[in-house]
């Protein structure tokens, strides 16, 4: 039973984290590439209240990278797959599924129930909406973008710069290792966040092509 | 001595990861700079995001902010996917 399995988690996790883990409500929005890398890894490290919003279904164009897309699962709405499947691992969960996209009209409404958003969408329009509100509503936001080889991600907390990374139009276009990488390092800033060990206003990036993580203090 | 690190796409693109340069007295001259040594187009860098010690050039006065020597440049080809 993954309740057992979670006490292995305590060679990263600190039993206070494990505390917060329990209480803290998520909210990941967008379950393609990033989000569903990153709702079964939320699952995975204990995390007991999380909900997925993706107004979108699966697609063939989505195989090659997302984690819940397969065969079974093409054309049912995202959100619903992703929480059924996290309800595969862990039963007990309080997962929920919205299947709606985020817009300006509904965002304060929806996000106002959680106390840290993932940035998992794929475009820039909805990032910036994300960042905006999260800002408005004091809700920290991890972000991430991801392109090839080549993304970057942050936690965002009253510091706004995503206008400034999207003056203009961003390229977009992924396999799986980047957004399965990426995401990766979304968990371990969400981690970091739990133990206050984040650093604010750092910008990471990732380039796989050389294996690296570089980092900007902005 | 200003140093200027490219990322992403521009890594990709040019020689080096990492250049210096001395003497340029603002965004716009440095940019001139790194297209000689680095063979990415001028063009193609003023589309890149420009971080100044930090602070986003757009935060500051775009391609006119000033430099003194000892800047930290990055220049960012930022992604937007999900």
């Amino acid at each position: 039973m993954l309740i057992d399995a979670l006490s292995i988690n305590t060679c990263i996790l600190s039993p206070e984290a494990i505390e917060e883990l329990n209480k803290i409500r998520i909210l990941v929005v967008g379950v393609g590439g990033l989000g569903g890398f990153v709702a079964q890894g939320l699952v995975r490290l204990g995390a007991q209240n999380i909900t997925v919003i993706d107004g979108d279904v699966f697609s063939d164009t989505n195989l090659n990278r997302q984690f819940f897309c397969n065969s079974e699962t093409m054309g049912r709405q995202k959100a619903v797959v992703a929480v059924e499947e996290m309800l595969k691992v862990y039963p007990q969960g309080n997962y929920k599924a919205i299947t709606e996209f985020i817009t300006d009209k509904n965002a304060a409404l929806i996000m106002k129930d959680y106390d840290i958003v993932f940035d998992c969408g794929d475009n820039i329009k909805l990032k910036l909406l994300l960042e905006d509100f999260c800002i408005k509503l004091g809700i920290p936001l991890i972000h991430a973008g991801v392109n090839a080889n080549y993304g970057q991600l942050a936690i965002i907390e009253n510091k706004k710069i995503l206008p400034s990374l999207y003056r203009r139009e961003a390229k977009n276009r992924n396999a799986v290792i980047l957004p399965q990488v990426t995401s990766g390092l979304q968990l371990n800033l969400f981690v970091q966040y739990l133990h206050k060990k984040h650093k604010k206003n750092k910008l990471y990036l990732i380039d796989l092509d050389a294996m690296q993580i570089s980092d900007i203090n902005y | 001595m200003i140093t200027v690190s490219l990322y992403g796409l521009y890594r990709l693109k040019a020689t080096d990861a990492k250049y210096e340069f001395e003497g340029a007295k603002d965004v716009k001259h440095l940019l001139t700079m790194v297209e000689q040594a680095s063979g990415i187009p001028y063009k193609e860098l003023k589309q890149a995001v420009i971080f100044v010690n930090g602070s986003p050039i757009d935060q500051l006065d775009m391609f006119s902010t000033k430099l003194h020597g000892g800047e930290v440049i990055s220049i960012v080809s930022p992604a937007s996917g999900g």
